[in-house]
């Protein structure tokens, strides 16, 4: 049994479907990149698993506890960490953090210690005595990544945890994220910023008006894309003659056709991009350009966005 | 206590040297000018003419003093607790301490407070000082220790537990509100102590909870305790199941069980005075109260409906159930209840049968309609947001209308038409058919919003029925 199972999560507001029967399973040590444009239900699925929201129906087990049976058993394992939050801002950081580590249960005699230890990791250390009301965004979001670590509960939720930070900051998150993923914690990060998710998480959990379109291993996502990586070709004089040879290869989908620039869909890796340029070769049409588009995260989100809900084991 | 998070953590902010010296200061400043006017006046004024009316005299004001702090300045800091968090945008953090609720609870009470309970605290010693220079009776202080310790329960939970109820992002505090009450107050307060001081009637003074004798105050206190009690287990509630109603159905039973065995408590030896009817009139009409308010806490939203519906076994009878489950019923429990204790009531006070079943009549029809308003609310709500605003309108119009029409027209039989205006059912010689036509006219206002309701169960059957539909045909579709 993994860390975390959903099951057809669900969430209604009235009339609108904020989540829509999400299911999908994590273990430990997994980083899930959870992508996914506005209002796509991210932050709504997230605060479902933080025990803020009850969901309207479908389970979820998170380290062995039922959601919607023992959430207080959950908020003990997990750390949540919303997109827009402050904190106390009549506290120093080190007071804060004392009490966060207290709340959560930590022995008097750690405390101490793990206060210190957090303040360090997110390079607040010499801050420690100032009044949060006093701190910047960015370090803002800093402490409140620290109020998880100085307790580093067995589930780590972050809803755009690098939002005000700035680039040295997200550097040193997503070497606490990888750190604490060798640890063996989940961790479930909401993003917009696509290219830093690929970059560390293991699994990929794409959204879109609340359903789950795609959810897999970023291995498995990127062998996807491949098999449906795009080419650019080129050719010269007349481009109808060209799109009807195009049009003759089977399997093959012409994305877009600009006045002799095809942009096609050729499944079935090099083996399709070579027989596309025999075709036309064969046809006695100029092939000025021919070449692999490489497909990103970001073109794939947008190509997804709009299929069937697609999953990868 | 100190071991609690929440306390710890305000202990930090509440207790910050800048701060507490401070507000520290502005205390050690107001008793010393408490103690330099009124030694002044000892010395040279004629309003104290012994040392022990001296002492009295400031037993008073340090008094009104520690009121102030544990019944205005306490509950109003308890009252914005979690509108600043929401406001602080930390809210979500507090909720997901894992922290039970009572330890939230306590924590906030006590933290929130603390360099207000400190002050008190300090306070207090003065007050016991200059009570026992004043040489007042040690069963009046205990007396008055029992009724401040208790309305300071009372209130500080309340507002608790209306800050819970009430998630409005403000920080605003409403101290420049409590100061104008406490200004005003003041006087009435400060004359009531003087006076009960020097005769010496209140402590003496006893009243009745069904047969046994008590002082006064410690009856104040112990119903004190009750609203306290009640309100500690709405915040529990409200903290535990954040998204339910105040009050569930079980727990409106045991409020309404419960205030009406304290309020029979209170009203027990006047019932068997049988010759005086109003005992009797009042008991009913205050037993009524939370027949009207507490469906207000109790509300079952349409997700309870939904989730009835789901769980229904089959679709026959499901209307029914819907209806046994939905806020009728439980406004219906309360009113049963109710009318257990005023028959018992009234017997005791061999009251007028007549009067009882008149008036359990018009205020049933009366309250009816207000339960009506509840649930059209509750399952019309996820279709318009918004509904809630136009039937909290009607209900304001149902009540004050025939207030306004009978002012108009001279006629005072319209008060009848108003649930306030059931009180006009005592000594008020209407015939049989007069008294007839408030029940009516509330079956009429029930008739197009039971229509409405009645539609949304349908609507609810209907969807099952369509799953059951479904379910039947899959496998004959597969095969």
């Amino acid at each position: 049994m993994g860390i975390l199972q959903l099951n057809a999560l669900r969430k209604e507001f009235s009339s609108l479907v904020a989540v829509d029967d999400v299911s999908f399973e994590a273990d430990s040590g997994q980083v899930i990149g959870l992508i996914g444009p506005n209002g796509a239900g991210k932050t709504t699925l997230l605060r479902m698993l933080a025990t803020l929201l009850p969901p309207t129906d479908g389970t979820a087990v998170i380290c062995g506890a039922d959601l919607r049976k023992k959430p207080l058993l959950i908020r003990r394992s997990i750390g949540y960490l919303p997109d827009f939050f402050n904190l106390y801002p009549d506290l120093t950081l080190r007071e804060c953090l004392d009490f966060f580590a207290r709340a959560y249960h930590i022995p008097s005699s750690e405390v101490a210690g793990r206060v210190e230890a957090a303040l360090k990791t997110v390079a607040l250390d010499s801050k420690k005595h100032s009044l949060i009301r006093h701190l910047s965004r960015g370090m803002v979001q800093r402490l409140g990544l620290a109020t998880l670590l100085v307790r580093e509960p067995t589930v780590f939720l972050l809803d755009e945890p690098a939002s005000g930070l700035d680039p040295m900051a997200r550097i040193q998150l997503r070497d606490i994220l990888r750190r604490l993923a060798r640890e063996g914690k989940t961790i479930i990060i909401s993003s917009h910023i696509l290219s830093e998710l690929a970059g560390f998480c293991t699994h990929l959990a794409i959204m879109n008006r609340g359903q789950l379109v795609m959810y897999g291993s970023v291995e498995d996502i990127e062998q996807q894309i491949a098999g449906q990586q795009a080419v650019r070709v080129k050719v010269l004089g007349e481009a109808t003659q060209a799109e009807a040879v195009l049009r003759e290869i089977e399997g093959i989908e012409i994305k877009t056709a600009d006045d002799g620039t095809f942009t096609l869909i050729c499944p079935g890796g090099p083996e399709a991009v070579a027989q596309v340029n025999r075709r036309l070769v064969a046809a006695d049409i100029p092939v000025v350009e021919l070449a692999r588009q490489k497909t990103s995260l970001e073109d794939l989100f947008m190509t997804l966005s709009v299929e069937k809900n697609m999953h990868i084991s | 206590m100190i071991a609690n998070p929440i306390i710890r953590r305000y202990r930090f902010s509440q207790l910050r040297p800048q701060q507490a010296w401070v507000f520290g200061g502005v205390y050690v400043a107001v008793v010393l000018l408490v103690l330099f006017i009124n030694s002044s006046i000892y010395r040279y004024g004629q309003a104290y003419l012994t040392a022990t009316h001296l002492y009295k005299g400031l037993f008073v004001q340090f008094a009104i003093l520690e009121i102030f702090l544990l019944w205005l300045l306490c509950p109003a800091n308890c009252s914005t607790v979690v509108a600043r968090e929401i406001a602080d945008k930390s809210f979500d953090f507090f909720r997901m301490l894992p922290l039970s609720a009572a330890k939230k609870a306590v924590g906030i009470l006590i933290g929130r407070n603390l360099f207000c309970l400190l002050v008190a605290g300090v306070n207090l010693a003065f007050c016991l000082l200059f009570a026992f220079g004043g040489e007042l009776s040690g069963q009046f202080i205990v007396q008055m220790l029992m009724i401040l310790a208790a309305l300071t329960l009372a209130l500080n939970l309340l507002a608790l537990m209306f800050s819970i109820l009430n998630y409005k992002k403000t920080k605003n505090t409403s101290i420049p509100v409590l100061l104008v009450i406490g200004l005003f107050a003041f006087g009435p307060v400060m004359g009531g102590l003087i006076d009960s001081i020097g005769t010496q009637k209140l402590e003496t003074t006893t009243a009745y909870f069904y047969t046994f004798e008590a002082p006064v105050l410690y009856l104040i206190a112990f119903c004190a305790l009750f609203v306290a009690f009640w309100a500690y287990i709405g915040v529990l509630r409200r903290f535990t199941y954040e998204y339910e109603a105040l009050f569930s159905r079980t727990g409106s039973g045991l409020f309404m069980l419960t205030y009406l065995v304290m309020l029979g408590g209170l009203f027990y030896v006047y019932l068997l005075e049988a010759n005086d009817p109003d005992p009797a009139r009042v008991f009913w009409m205050l037993g009524l109260l939370p027949a009207a308010v507490v469906p207000l806490f109790a509300i079952r939203g349409f997700d309870r409906y939904l989730e009835t519906s789901r769980t229904a076994h089959r679709v026959e009878g499901l209307f029914g159930r819907l209806l046994i489950h939905s806020n009728l019923t439980g406004g219906l429990m309360l009113f049963v209840i109710w009318l257990a204790f005023a028959i018992a009531a009234g017997v005791t006070a061999r009251a007028d049968a007549a009067e009882l079943l008149w008036l359990a009549m018009i205020a049933f029809s009366a309250l009816l309609v207000i339960w009506a308003l509840v649930e059209t609310t509750a399952v019309w709500q996820p279709r318009n947001e918004k509904i809630g605003y136009l039937l909290g309108f009607l209900a304001v119009l149902y009540i004050v209308l025939p207030f306004i029409l009978g002012g108009i027209f001279e006629n005072e039989m319209m008060y009848l038409f108003s649930p306030l205006g059931v009180v006009n059912v005592f000594d008020s010689h209407y015939s049989a058919p007069i008294l007839l036509m408030p029940i009516f006219f509330n079956l009429i206002c029930l008739l197009p919003l039971g229509i409405l309701i009645a539609k949304r169960y349908f609507d609810l059957v209907a969807i099952r029925t369509q799953i059951e539909h479904t379910q039947d045909m899959s496998p004959r579709l597969g095969s």
